[in-house]
């Protein structure tokens, strides 16, 4: 059994090899988190780094040890999607009185910017030279300058890995399409997958258009999760409707009924975007084709309809690693694009870990620092805000 | 070759970490690199576009923006003129020169928050959207473009 395991998984070895290349990503949480100045006199915010840290250390070390990605990367993405929501939205209630967004915020220039926004900006960005937002350039809360920096910054590291490893929207579909064991429809159509290409098109030419961010407008369905504009009139209303049932469809039953992460997979513009990102990115999953039985495993599992029917990684691929967690021989693997031979698939393995989840502890863990105080919070006081 | 080939590329990857690492730590800096870009400033149809005239009364000042006639290519049919109202006032009634040709264009009103644009020349004109701000208000003028 344990022979099989060691065959199946890309693992490190041993408990205390692991434990080692743990003890850095626990270093970087302990600075990133704090921001090297760790507040001790405030109990609330010490239990809450504390469980934070704890948390994501056991994940990646439990990754390392066990040769599992995507089973533990689920639940810290999950957990902190949960938390971004429930801190952004404490955040907002608390400064505004409400989730919602009027006029005022509007003029004022003072909406948070949020990475779906890029692809909107593209067009006018090149031959208006102006960015169709009303945010902050540099300061406030989720500046313009600073989202595109991470983007940008993202999008180098990981490609579309940011999909399942940084976006602290995709926890939402990631979890609904784990909720069942199995999907209650068969094989979906792979030309799904191209779909979100086409809303990347349409989403850059009407905002182009427009001048106006128009997925944030109309379609974002993760406005239910985060802020929306207030009803003041009947165009409102039918925004609001328009994106509570594509929240309803696309994050929660589909994911449910299909086991896929349709949002991510087929609507979302800005994995579309990540994606081509992907063609430059130096993270792969490969596959070697001497030791797939065609089982089709990795085709069933895969969430983002990613995998080709010769059982390769494609293009929309956001390395979430469960076609390696399925795969019964396995035939696939995270690989360094430009070298070849499987000597070195620990080492592969271990370098794509890193700057995955550090990505997902820095960007997502101080998401979840916030929320989890926000919940000790409410236990000792009674009160979120 | 081959070997080191292989030894490039691992190097890179494992360069990632450090690059995502410097991408949190120095985002300020990289901000600050990112906003020499050409393209870094808010649209004037959000912005309201550069102040371009000041005019200075005894209890508020009005802060006038240049016109905006939003479109991605020349300038669309409609735009609008943002104004700033700073000072802690209740009511104004000022005569606005927006485009600063010597004529007056309109009168802006406010009484009770609620503003309201009374055309002096052809041009239909209407307060269409305000808001408070830190220091007064926020007013956004409609107009034709008649340029």
């Amino acid at each position: 059994m344990a022979l099989k395991k060691s065959l199946r998984y890309v693992t490190t070895g041993s408990w205390w090899k692991s434990l080692l290349l743990a003890l850095p990503m626990l270093l970087v949480m302990l600075v990133m988190l704090t921001g090297g100045h760790p507040d001790l006199s405030n109990n609330i915010y010490c239990a809450a780094l504390l469980t934070t840290i704890v948390f994501f250390s056991v994940l990646f070390y439990l990754m390392l040890y066990t040769g599992r990605t995507d089973r533990y990367r689920a639940i810290g993405f999950v957990v902190a999607a949960v938390m971004f929501a429930l801190s952004f939205i404490t955040n907002l209630v608390s400064a505004r009185g409400s989730m919602t967004f009027s006029n005022n915020e509007m003029l004022r220039c003072e909406i948070p910017f949020c990475h779906m926004v890029t692809t909107m900006i593209i067009i006018p960005a090149a031959l208006k030279q102006t960015i169709i937002f009303p945010g902050q350039m540099t300061e406030g809360f989720a500046s313009i300058g600073m989202m595109l920096v991470l983007v940008v910054g993202f999008s180098i590291v990981l490609g579309r890995g940011f999909c399942s490893w940084g976006c602290f929207y995709g926890g939402w579909d990631d979890g609904f399409s784990r909720l069942r064991r199995k999907s209650l429809v068969g094989r979906i159509n792979d030309a799904f997958k191209w779909f979100s290409f086409a809303m990347l098109v349409y989403v850059a030419l009407s905002a182009a258009a427009t001048l106006s961010p128009t997925y944030c407008d109309w379609l974002c369905p993760y406005k239910t999760i985060t802020e929306y504009e207030a009803i003041t009139s009947t165009t409102v209303l039918i925004k609001t409707i328009v994106f509570l049932l594509l929240f309803v469809t696309l994050v929660v039953v589909l994911p449910i009924v299909t086991r896929k992460r349709i949002q991510c997979a087929t609507f979302c513009p800005m994995g579309a975007l990540l994606s081509l990102a992907n063609k430059i990115n130096i993270f792969r999953i490969r596959t070697d084709h001497s030791k797939c039985i065609g089982c089709n495993k990795c085709n069933a599992e895969c969430p983002m309809l990613a995998m080709s029917r010769e059982h390769e990684a494609c293009i929309n691929c956001s390395k979430c690693g469960r076609c390696i967690d399925a795969c019964p021989t396995g035939a696939l693997r995270y690989a360094i694009a430009g070298t070849r031979g499987r000597r070195h698939d620990t080492l592969a393995r271990t370098l794509f870990l890193y700057p995955a989840f550090g990505m997902m502890v820095v960007f997502l863990g101080s998401q979840m620092l916030k929320g989890l105080m926000l919940i000790f919070k409410l236990c000792l006081t009674g009160s979120l805000i | 070759m081959n070997k080191l080939r292989n030894f490039l590329c691992y190097s890179v990857a494992a360069a990632m970490f450090f690059f995502l690492m410097s991408v949190f730590m120095f985002r300020p800096a990289y901000t600050q690199l990112m906003m020499r870009l050409p393209f870094m400033k808010v649209d004037p149809k959000f912005s309201g576009g550069q102040i371009v005239d000041t005019i200075c009364l005894p209890d508020h000042r009005l802060y006038i923006h240049e016109s905006v006639f939003p479109a991605l290519f020349g300038e669309s049919d409609e735009g609008f003129v943002q104004i700033d109202v700073v000072g802690n006032i209740d009511a104004i009634v000022d005569t606005v020169d927006y485009n600063n040709d010597g004529k007056n264009d309109f009168i802006l009103k406010m009484s009770d928050m609620q503003f309201d644009a009374i055309s002096i020349d052809s041009n239909p004109y209407n307060a269409y959207i305000s808001c408070t701000t830190d220091s007064g208000f926020i007013v956004r003028v409609g107009m034709k473009n008649y340029r």
